[in-house]
Parts: structure tokens; sequence; C-alpha cells
């Protein structure tokens, strides 16, 4: 069955520009505290969407955000075409980053990103194919 | 205030040149960005930061810091150890935030 | 009300657990855990100056939260935590609010860019200038009984 939807829109993210970095974050938080949802919900939400768009911004040529949300479940989906990233599980773990100079003097690059991004989620997949592209499939319970 | 005297009293792990411990501390200086680093710690300072990568030591060598301390359990990737060896430069860890390790340091120098 | 031997600030009991935990060698509340210090306090040991957020002064801050990467404040940083960075760009205030820190205090003399303010005003969170390194700021506010965030997200 499928849950009737109480949100649903699609964010476009463009590599590179780092200038509205969060701010697709912020705009969904604030839309799902007006929801009603608790602060907790809020927050790792806000944290997932955020360290997706980092990343897309980082590394990709573009993305888009796709956020969905029902009565019981909050459904992120980032996917971008860009690099892709060859070895998911280093890539997961704490402290392994790419990031170059530039991106670690804005304060990013602790490679702690997709590891945020899995503890936030209830449920948290990682596609991704070399050379085209990665796509992040994130879920949040509300129960 | 000596290097060996901050790692008996925050209970530090040593990584690396326990050789080395008995240099004397000036002051610490936090920072996860290298450039800052660069540009405004001083020599004989206990650099406190959550970065593990290689650069650190290079930074650390010179600037000639007593150590570098790594904070909330961050580990020294197998490189950054290497050449901490190799320059002689003291590798400290620690599961303590570095809010807290800063402030405990701060609290034995001001003493 | 829990009386315990100690001296009382406003509506909290002052806990003096000195020796008890080396690391923890702070006053605070005995019932609620919480040190008292206001944000106006703060400003006055930091010799600090407000650059937004000025309607906020009397609002307590306890956890503080030293970084320069986002991710790590965003992996760490505890709700109503103040954030004590080298970095002035928007981000970090849009990093501020999405963790609903209560502060951010930018250290070393730097001056954030008029975008930045911009923000944080926009979305009302305080900035405090301090002349400081992070070293000297973390350390007079963990010697004024201010605490780090000690636990991660979703550990709850
Ligand atoms: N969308 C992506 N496309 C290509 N590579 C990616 C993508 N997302 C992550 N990566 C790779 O995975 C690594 C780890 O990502 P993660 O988000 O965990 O940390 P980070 O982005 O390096 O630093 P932080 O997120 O802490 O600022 C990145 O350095 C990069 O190499
Ligand atoms: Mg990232």
């Amino acid at each position: 069955m499928v849950p009737t939807l109480k949100y649903k829109n699609t964010f476009p993210v463009e590599g590179g520009n780092f200038d509205n970095a969060g701010v697709i974050s912020l705009q969904i938080k604030n839309i799902i505290r007006d929801m009603g949802f608790p602060d907790d919900i809020q927050r790792r939400a806000a944290i997932a969407i955020y360290e997706s768009e980092l990343n897309i911004i980082s590394y990709a040529r573009a993305g888009n955000i796709n956020v969905r949300i029902a009565p019981h479940l909050i459904c992120i989906d980032a996917a971008d075409e860009g690099p892709g990233i060859e070895d998911i599980d280093r890539a997961m773990k704490d402290g392994y980053s790419t990031a170059n100079d530039r991106i670690r003097e804005m304060g990013f690059g602790a490679g702690m990103g997709l590891s945020n991004i899995k503890k936030c989620s209830d449920k948290f997949e990682i596609i991704s194919e070399t050379n085209k592209g990665t796509h992040l499939k994130i879920l949040i319970d509300i129960n | 205030m000596t290097l060996i005297s901050l790692v008996k009293t925050l209970n530090l792990t040593v990584r690396c040149c326990k050789e080395k411990l008995d240099c004397n501390v000036t002051g610490g200086y936090i920072g996860d960005l290298l450039s800052d680093v660069i540009a405004n710690s001083d020599k004989g300072n206990v650099w406190i930061t959550r970065q593990s990568h290689q650069n650190i030591v290079a930074v650390a060598e010179l600037k000639e810091h007593a150590g570098i301390i790594l904070v909330r359990g961050r580990e020294p990737e197998e490189e950054t150890l290497e050449k901490a060896v190799k320059a002689g430069i003291p590798i400290l860890s620690t599961a303590l935030p570095g809010f807290e390790v800063a402030g405990r340091i701060y609290e034995l120098i001001k003493r | 009300m829990i009386v315990v031997n100690t001296l009382k600030i406003t509506n909290h009991q002052t806990l003096a657990i000195s020796g008890f935990n080396p690391f923890y060698r702070i006053k605070s509340c005995s019932i609620c855990g919480k040190t008292e210090v206001k944000l106006s306090k703060l400003i006055d040991i930091l010799d600090a100056t407000i650059m937004s957020g000025e309607e906020h002064l009397d609002m307590d801050v306890n956890t503080a939260f030293s970084a320069d990467l986002m991710s790590d404040v965003l992996a760490f940083a505890k709700p109503k935590s103040i954030l004590l960075t080298g970095l002035t760009n928007p981000q970090v205030v849009r990093t501020a609010s999405i963790l609903d820190a209560s502060a951010i205090v930018i250290v070393r003399g730097k001056i954030p860019p008029a975008e930045t303010v911009e923000l944080a005003k926009e979305l009302n969170i305080p900035i405090v200038l301090t002349k400081y390194i992070l070293f000297e700021t973390s350390g007079r506010l963990f010697m004024n009984g201010m605490v780090g965030c000690v636990e991660k997200i979703g550990d709850s």
C-alpha cells in the first residue's frame, strides 16, 4: 500500500557551487517542523540532507535531491551525475576523505558525512557506479 | 610543563615517539584547518586536532610543535604514523572532545 | 527539592564535584547537571562583542563545541550547544541552524563577511566575536564551568 504523501519536492543541486550549501536542508527542516514532527526528526532529516547536498556539491557535476514526507516516514533520494564512489566501504569509514584543499579550508572534508547520514537514518543505501554517479537512499521512520 | 606530564594527567594514548615526551610545552593550539595552524600556532605548542591525514606531520614539523593530540577517538592513519616517526613528532590520542582537552591543558598551564 | 550541601545560584544548585571525576571539575546543578553561564557572561569571559542576536544575551549556554570541521559538528554537537570556530562562511550559520546550536563564537579576531551576519540575523542565531585563539577561548570557558559535548547524534 502506498502511504499518502504530505509533501513532495525535488531540488536541483549544482556541483562545485558552495554558496547555497545548506539551503535545501534548512527549507526542509522548516517544513518538517511546521508539520509538527519532533526536534530529533527535524535534526536527523536536516543533517542527512545537508551531508548529501554537500557531497554532490563537493564531488559531482550535478544532482537532484528528492524529498517525500508521509505521515510516518521521510524518504530522501540524493542522486548525482559524477565520478561515483569506487570503494563504498572505504568511503563510509570515519575520517576517509578525498576532499581537496579548497573544500577543507571551508570546513568540509572531515570524512564524516556518509557515516553521519547513516547514523541519522533508519535505512540507508548507497548505489554507485564509477564514472556515472551516486544515488543515496535514505529513510527516516517517524515512530 | 612537559609533554609527558600532559600525557599522564590527561591519560593520553601515545601513538608514537615515546622517547620524545620530555620536551617543554609552551601552550596549546586547536585547529582543523592546516593553513590556520601554519599561520597562527607557535613553536612548542601542542596541536589539538581532528585531522589525521599525513599532512598534519609536515605542519607540526614546520611549526616545531611539541606534539599532536588527536581528539574524540580519531586514530592516525598508517602513513601519518610513519611520517611522524621519521619527523620525531609525538602523536597522542584521546576519546575526549577538543574543547575539554584544550580546557584541561589550559587549566594546567594557568595553575 | 533535594538539598545537597551546596551554594544556591538562581534556581539551580551548585555541586562541587572536585576530586570526584578529574574530567569534570566543574560546578553544576545537582538536579539538572547544568552549569549556569549566560551568553552575556560568556561575552565578558571572552572580552567579546556581539554581532547579531543581542536579544539572546540572557540565554543560558552550558555546552560548547570547538571545531573547524562542519561534519564533526554535525556528528557530535548537542542541540543548544555553542559552536566555537575559526570559520566565518555562511555555511557555519546554516550548520548551526540545522543543529539547533544556540550561538556561534568566531575566534581569533576574524570578522565574518556581511552575508554571514545577514544570515545569522535572518536565522536568529547570535554571533559573538573574540580576539582569542580557539585554545584560549575553550580554556576560558572550560574554567568557567562549561562542558564539551560528549555523545554522538543518535546515541540518545
Ligand atoms: N556523491 C559522491 N560522488 C563521488 N564521491 C563521493 C560522493 N560522496 C562521497 N564521495 C566520496 O566518499 C568520501 C567520503 O564522503 P563523506 O561524505 O563521508 O566525507 P567527506 O565528504 O570527505 O567529508 P565531510 O562529509 O565530513 O565533510 C569523499 O571524500 C568522496 O571521496
Ligand atoms: Mg561529505
